[in-house]
């Protein structure tokens, strides 16, 4: 049996999908059991998620021109098929 | 962010019309992945100004490779891989000889003292108000706490969040490009994760 602190400890591997099968069974089995770690589990994901989700600052318009200008003065290559 | 991990139709069409010099192909892409590699960048190197180098250093290496790029991986990686290279060059240049070879202090977890012996919950944490990705977005505060926990990370441990999480890259791609094992991406990822949960528990504590 986990305990709730060896479940808070396996949470990323739990979520990066990176436990051996019997140890997944345990894992999920707590999970069914404890409310307090489901929770946790729950709010560790949402944590990752809005991370990912947040809106990147666009770049600023003289960084946009100056890679234009870059873009521009490229000569793209030969290409290898 | 957000990307698929394997090079897919639009990156194809994208690359089209990039050889075509279509400019507005051009600027969407440096829309898409500027910030991105800017904010990848600032885990590598030492200041803003050769952040900034560096990805621009990385936009003219990544149209100069742009017509052998093999399709095998997404543009995405490709660039962010560019970038890994670039960084690497600057922090030799600037004589820091690995990027993330800083040790590591005060690294306790923020749990410490929340488990009695049987490693059972002495101070559980509470449900939160919502558990959800859109109430955390949604509340600006809480977001605003997150992005300056990011930067309270140590080095290796925000690099690594920022990339997965943030970037959106596979755990394999983040191992090759800060050099590090499959296990220890792992490690660093989660010790990231489990602090800033623990920031957002401040806001949302039920
Ligand atoms: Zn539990």
């Amino acid at each position: 049996m986990l305990s709730c602190r060896e479940i808070t400890e396996l949470v990323t591997a739990y979520l990066e999908r990176a436990m051996p099968r019997e140890q997944q069974l345990a894992f999920l089995k707590h999970m069914r059991e404890c409310r307090v770690c489901w929770h946790y589990l729950r709010q560790v994901r949402a944590t990752a998620r809005a991370l990912g989700r947040a809106p990147a600052a666009p770049p600023p318009a003289e960084v946009k021109a100056a890679l234009l200008a870059q873009f521009r003065s490229w000569t793209p290559g030969v290409k290898k098929e | 962010m957000s990307g698929t991990p394997h090079a897919n139709e639009n990156d194809a069409a994208l690359i089209e019309r990039l050889l075509a010099k279509d400019e507005a192909a051009f600027i969407e892409l440096v829309e898409r992945h500027h910030t991105g590699l800017l904010r990848a960048a600032l885990t590598m190197v030492r200041s803003q100004a050769s952040a900034e180098e560096v990805v621009q250093e990385t936009w003219r290496a990544f149209l100069e490779a742009l017509s052998s790029f093999e399709r095998r991986a997404s543009l995405k990686t490709f660039l962010f891989r560019i970038l890994a290279n670039q960084a690497r060059t600057r922090a030799v240049r600037d004589q820091r000889t690995s990027p993330m070879s800083e040790l590591e202090g005060d690294d306790e977890s923020p749990l410490v003292d929340r488990f009695g012996t049987a490693g059972n919950w002495l101070a559980p944490p509470t449900a939160w108000s919502a558990e959800t990705a859109d109430a955390i977005l949604a509340r600006k505060q809480a977001m605003e706490a997150l992005q300056q926990a990011m930067t309270q990370l140590p080095e290796r441990q925000r690099a690594v969040v920022q990339l997965r999480d943030i970037d959106g890259l596979s755990a394999e791609e983040v191992c090759e490009l800060l050099d590090v094992s499959e296990v220890h991406q792992r490690v660093l990822l989660h010790r990231a994760r489990t602090k800033l949960r623990a920031v957002l528990e401040q806001h949302f504590r039920g």
